[in-house]
């Protein structure tokens, strides 16, 4: 698969702050790429420079092997973003959604093109005589979406697409996203929180804390405080549910843990005796990636992904289980802070 | 009281039977504000966009500068505009001066800093995630530029609305430029002067009249302009 965006050695700041640092990173051609993390972690600021709309500081962005910098117009008609709360023109939802097809002076056979976009975002031909100040949330965002999908992009960038949305609408997002891949070769770059959904939805996912990257994959962070203790540090989780971990290097230090370093099991399981920690938790949600079933779990105000082990018995959403963690799963991450 | 009454009355009979004079004056008035209008407005928006959208060196010194301009005494632009166009003045070869040309550059000074004010406060006030929008569906710096207008539209209008009606009840200006020359530079406001001047207390009413109608009309007009574009 071919590189469609790399970054080599990227700085970004703000007002001579560094919120962004990234030594390299390749997202491929045609991939759906997740990027997770808190707010301020810098997520959004990447996603607004893959979008062409920011510029490093220092550092190099290539979009198909070549420097972005000075391309930047040619190259944001092929890469389009979409933030969490969309703007809208203040005018009809037709003129909307053809905005992009006008600026690229492309006016021909628009309202079928236009009926065609609502449609794949599951709305009406009829809607494009609305006025935007006529729709809901969840429909504005359906609309906003219409209006990249129409430009057929190379690269569609999605910054929380489906944050408090409602449940038709974040299915038909999800659909319409996924066709792009599917049809044109799209590639989609996706923000969120939701971790269950990112599972769902990428093939992989980077990992950003205070503007550095953390890890690929379906990294579990945890933040303090962390306790010291004779053996190394801990976590408490309430209810005697304590989360052991080496020594940590501040009290709010991230820490990182594989899903395939935690161990599920079941409550009455018998050799739970060999972990440093057991958290009494519940299945909230299972998802597939690329390696396998993942399960998401709570324990107490915490959310972890865990690997399902390879055997027999069945975890399904609801049932109580223990998370078993030995000591050296946790691993402190060692990222300086940046500002937000 | 009985003179407001045989005003209103007067007004009335001027208004119906197509009085010349009233309407030479009303047409004055239409004409210079109309072309006052339209410079207002090719250099006023285009400028406010710029100082509402744009950082830049000396930004804030020229809006304070602009704000300024908005409580600019009237008979000082007019004697600024007489100083320029009298036949001793750099542009006196131009032959404006006591001409509805000459009054409407003094009126559109006036207007100028309105439109441009108001412009910027609506340019300013806009969403930051339109630009983003505008550039992210692949909009170039003058389609940019033209969006930013247009989301920004009611703030235009209402300056125009309000760069009118300053516009169209203005005397120093037209008084000192037009030179209250019947037949061709007499506007409403200064017939109104004059007529009160010589005690003509019914045409300086029915004239205030027409004046209020237009300036009804005019606003009328930017409401339904402003549902249609909502």
């Amino acid at each position: 698969m071919n590189t469609l965006f790399r970054l080599e050695n990227v700085v970004v700041r703000y007002a001579g702050t560094e919120v962004l640092r990234v030594e390299a990173l390749d997202i491929p051609e045609h991939s759906v790429f997740g990027l997770a993390g808190h707010n301020g972690s810098g997520k959004s600021t990447l996603l607004r420079l893959l979008a062409l709309l920011e510029r490093p500081a220092s550092g190099r962005l290539l979009v198909d092997g070549a420097d972005s910098a000075g391309r930047e117009r040619e190259l944001r008609r092929r890469v389009t973003l979409l933030d969490q709360e969309p703007y809208l023109l203040r005018r009809s939802v037709l003129e909307n959604v053809a905005y992009g097809l006008r600026a690229r002076r492309e006016s021909g056979d628009l309202e079928r093109r236009v009926a065609e976009a609502l449609e794949w975002v599951g709305l009406a031909p009829g809607f494009a005589r609305r006025s935007w100040r006529e729709l809901s949330g969840g429909e504005a965002q359906r609309v906003a979406l219409a209006a990249r999908l129409i430009l057929r992009p190379r690269a569609l960038l999605l910054d929380e697409p489906t944050a408090n949305l409602d449940a038709e609408s974040v299915t038909r997002i999800n659909q319409a996203a996924l066709r792009a891949r599917e049809e044109w070769g799209t590639t989609l770059v996706l923000v969120s929180h939701d971790m269950a959904w990112l599972a769902e939805m990428a093939d992989s996912v980077l990992h950003l804390h205070h503007g550095r990257v953390t890890g690929y994959g379906r990294m579990n962070i945890l933040r303090g405080p962390w306790l010291a203790e004779p053996e190394g540090s801990r976590l408490d989780l309430g209810s005697d549910a304590r989360l052991r971990a080496p020594a940590a290097p501040a009290t709010d230090a991230p820490a990182a843990v594989e899903p395939g370093d935690i161990t599920l099991l079941p409550p009455d399981d018998a050799g739970a005796g060999r972990f440093d920690s057991l958290l009494p938790a519940m299945v909230e949600e299972l998802s597939r990636d690329r390696d396998g079933l993942l399960a998401l779990c709570r324990a107490g105000e915490l959310r972890l992904f865990t690997r399902l082990p390879d055997c027999e018995r069945v975890f399904l959403p609801g049932m109580p289980v223990l998370l078993g963690f030995t000591r050296q799963a946790v691993r402190f991450l060692d990222v300086p802070r940046t500002a937000d | 009281m009985d003179f407001i009454l045989e005003g209103l009355v007067r007004a009335l009979d001027l208004l119906l039977s197509g009085d010349e004079v009233t309407f030479s004056a009303v047409t004055a008035t239409l004409q210079s504000s109309v072309l006052a209008m339209i410079a207002a407005l090719a250099l006023g928006a285009p400028a406010g966009f710029c100082l509402g959208h744009f950082e830049f060196r000396g930004r804030r010194a020229l809006r304070l500068a602009v704000d300024t301009a908005l409580s600019f005494p009237t008979v000082v632009i007019g004697l600024i505009v007489y100083a320029f166009l009298t036949r001793r003045g750099p542009l006196g070869e131009w032959q404006m001066l006591f001409t509805v040309p000459g009054m409407a550059a003094g009126l559109a000074l006036l207007a100028l800093p309105i439109v441009i004010a108001h412009t910027a406060a609506g340019v300013e006030g806009l969403d930051r995630r339109l630009r983003l929008t505008a550039l992210t569906l692949g909009a170039g710096p003058l389609r940019l530029a033209l969006t930013t207008l247009r989301e920004a539209r009611f703030a235009v209008i209402l300056a125009l609305a309000m760069a009118f009606g300053r516009v169209a009840s203005e005397v120093g200006i037209a008084m000192m430029v037009g030179g209250n020359i019947k037949w061709h530079t007499r506007t409403i406001t200064t017939a109104i002067a004059l007529e009160t001047g010589k005690g003509q207390f019914a045409e300086g009413i029915a004239l205030g009249i027409v004046l209020l109608t237009i300036a009804l009309v005019v606003n009328l007009l930017l409401v339904l302009l402003r549902r249609r574009m909502a």
